[in-house]
């Protein structure tokens, strides 16, 4: 049956409701890996992209620029459209020429009907006021994904990360494929999460189900480039095990100057990619190589 | 060989060679590896079986005169934060462990100089006394080593008076890695030589006591080192078949004199793979949730393993280290199912003793795992007086300094040395 599967994804086909329900089970978890594996590796060889990201936080003091960060990400969901480009520009004055991302899309299209705005709208201000990127868009979180990612695109924007807040869940596969459809129809994700952002700290997700989710994304959402594993939620032992099923690009590396202890640094980053095999190459928040 | 041929060998149920397990593990990729791993174990364990222990991991002293490069755990003798636990604590333990449905104490702790072999028996015999159906499964191989020394007493008969006294089997920590090389650098190779750490299993198999066997990969080995430590092991399984189970873990370097970095989890999984595959006499392999966290923990059982170790209740070791993972049964069982497997408690020598026990009745959850003492005990047992001190400082805690002792200035201790 696993042979059949591989000869499929080896020539482009489909996979079918009783193939992905048979690389489903538990003990097929090392055959999903090998499957998506090959897909990665078809896509990028032993490529593997990390970006190292300073968060900084939607009001207060900003902290100094981090020398090595790729991206400066502003968090949290705005109160108010003035306060959102406040922080951008206050953002922008410390960045210098790292690329600035800011905001989930679903808060923003919460934030633009409270005010009474299109999200084309707020969009164009925001990138009037300087951003470049949106951080991130929580696809399943969006009332309507197909217009809200074409209003980035039509403002101007760029999309850094596309998420699944709750992931795929159980089965994945409805909403893994919910993310391909929408892709096929905006064509503008350049990078998909498929790993939750929240986790139940009562009932963390498992070892198996994370290596499932992203290894089944790698197969299902086969025309967005990059899926993504995101270093400081996952951890480095997770997320490089993720790199050897299907996931191509580390997000998230912290920016920290000097390293700090443990999930942090270029050079771990790099030496997790080596350990795995692969070939490490740092990029920044545009998808420029560094 | 051909990776194609050296997998089909594997496959097959043929025992490889050093250089064919050096090839496979250096060159076969994460995904060969696990499934050659996972079929092994599938031979092994058809019923889908993977078993844990409810036992408690706790360190009786934190002083050790061995000090050992990669350890985070020990304090020198006479240190303010050193502590031997007396036997009261020992007991309320145990009573906290019976009362989650524990079957035994991991014991082992530092070499502490001034607590003598009759120290361990009594222990041991107290313990015997009042829970006559309690395991102790403790002393590793360099305390063994250690004892024998301190006494005066050969090996073999160190391990007669312990079993005498109560001990069921022995732990296989302290092997760290089987080459002299290695433990040189690593300062422990005056603990145990890789040979006397082998002698002590032989003999402890020899007395009628199973073991476990350990590796602690990461450090300053070679693969051909982690390789020669794992043939090492397989020669003595083929001679006296006394090991249950195989336990390796990475390195971890936090607050260590030793330092660096920890080995990355892909070559955790590498690692245990490699193991399934060398120690084809050997039943069981336990996975290191507690070095590796729950999730790769879990991944174990794709790679090799089939026993989740320890739901340990209290860990001191590995937390000296920086590592912090804390797994109840609940979250091992619920692990264990998720990864499509039917969870079953054991004992040491891996005897089924039922299902889940928070199925059976009310236990309470354990979000943290509790640790020797609460920081700033200082307390110092009573029954310590006891027994004769070897060190200087320890004669003076216990009042059995010599007459004009006192009056010296402290120096390093020569119980060190
Ligand atoms: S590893 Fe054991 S023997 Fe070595 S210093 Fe630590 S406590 Fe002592």
């Amino acid at each position: 049956m696993v042979a059949n599967i591989t000869r499929k994804v080896d020539a482009g086909e489909s996979l079918s409701e009783a193939d992905l329900t048979e690389l489903l089970a538990p003990h097929q978890l090392i055959s999903l890996m090998t499957l998506a594996d090959r897909v990665r590796r078809r896509r990028h060889g032993t490529r593997t992209t990390f970006v190292r990201v300073q968060q900084v936080s939607g009001s207060g003091p900003l902290p100094p620029r981090a020398s090595g960060a790729g991206e400066l990400q502003i968090v949290g969901a705005p109160p108010t459209v003035d306060s959102a480009l406040a922080r951008i520009e206050e953002t922008l004055a410390i960045a210098g020429e790292v690329p600035v991302s800011a905001f989930e899309l679903s808060d923003l299209d919460r934030l633009a009907a409270g005010a009474g705005l299109s999200l084309r709208t707020l969009l164009e201000r925001l990138r009037e006021a300087g951003l470049e990127l949106v951080a991130d868009a929580a696809v399943d979180r969006l009332p309507k994904k197909e217009a809200a990612i074409e209003a980035v695109n039509m403002a101007g924007l760029i999309l850094a990360r596309a998420s699944l807040t709750s992931g795929p869940g159980h089965p994945p596969i409805e909403s893994l494929r919910q993310v391909a459809d929408l892709q096929r129809s905006v064509g503008v994700l350049r990078t998909f999460r498929p790993l939750p952002r929240r986790i139940d700290p009562e009932r963390p997700t498992t070892g198996y189900a994370d290596i499932r989710e992203v290894a089944l994304a790698r197969l299902l959402v086969d025309n967005v480039e990059m899926i993504q594993v995101d270093w400081t939620l996952y951890g480095p032992k997770l997320a490089q095990v993720a790199l050897a099923a299907g996931a191509d690009d580390v997000d998230q590396v912290p920016a920290l100057e000097p390293p700090r202890e443990g999930r942090a640094g270029a050079a771990e980053v790099r030496g997790n990619v080596e350990a795995a095999g692969f070939t490490p190459a740092e990029r920044n928040g545009r998808f420029d190589e560094r | 060989m051909a990776m194609d041929d050296l997998a089909e060998k594997v496959r097959a149920g043929g025992r490889l060679s050093g250089p064919e397990a050096l090839q496979l593990y250096r060159h076969a990729s994460l995904h060969l590896l696990g499934d050659l791993a996972d079929g092994v174990r599938a031979r092994k364990h058809p019923d889908r079986i993977v078993s844990y222990i409810i036992d408690r991991n706790v360190n009786y002293t934190n002083v050790c005169v061995a000090r050992c490069s990669f350890c985070a755990f020990y304090r020198d003798v006479g240190a303010s934060d050193g502590y031997v636990l007396g036997f009261e604590e020992i007991f309320r333990k145990i009573d906290e462990t019976i009362a989650v449905g524990g079957v035994q104490l991991l014991l082992q702790g530092g070499h502490n100089p001034d607590l003598p072999l009759a120290w361990y028996e009594d222990l041991f015999r107290s313990v015997k006394q009042r829970y006559p159906e309690f395991k102790l499964h403790a002393l590793s191989p360099p305390e063994v080593i250690h004892l024998s020394r301190l006494s005066k007493l050969p090996v073999p008969e160190v391990i007669d008076r312990l079993i005498a006294a109560g001990l069921d089997s022995i732990p296989g920590g302290g092997a760290e890695i089987l080459v002299d090389r290695v433990r040189k650098l690593l300062h422990c190779y005056g603990k145990a030589t890789a040979d006397e750490w082998l002698d002590v299993m032989r003999h402890a198999h020899r007395a009628g006591l199973r073991t476990t066997a350990t590796m602690m990969y990461g450090t300053v080995e070679t693969d051909e080192e982690r390789l020669e430590h794992l043939l090492r092991l397989r020669t003595l399984q083929d001679e006296t078949g006394g090991f249950t189970a195989f336990i390796t873990w990475s390195f971890q370097p936090s607050h260590t004199e030793l330092g660096g970095s920890e080995a990355t989890g892909v070559d955790y999984l590498r690692t245990l793979a490699l193991a399934r595959l060398v120690l084809d006499n050997f039943d069981h392999l336990q996975a290191s949730w507690v070095t590796q966290g729950g999730k790769v923990g879990q991944l174990s059982l794709a790679f090799g393993a089939d026993d989740m170790g320890s739901v340990m209740i209290e860990e001191n070791v590995v937390r000296a280290a920086g590592a912090a993972y804390c797994m109840d049964e609940v979250e091992i069982v619920r692990n264990i199912e998720d990864a499509g497997f039917i969870p079953r408690r054991r004992n040491m020598h891996y005897d089924i003793l039922g299902g889940p026990i928070f199925r059976e009745r009310a236990v309470p959850r354990m979000h943290n795992l509790a640790t020797a003492r609460r920081d700033g005990d200082a307390s110092v047992p009573s029954e310590l007086l006891n027994y004769p001190a070897r060190s200087r400082t320890g004669k003076e805690q216990r009042g059995q300094a010599e007459p004009d002792s006192g009056l010296r200035p402290s120096g390093p201790d020569p119980a060190r040395n």
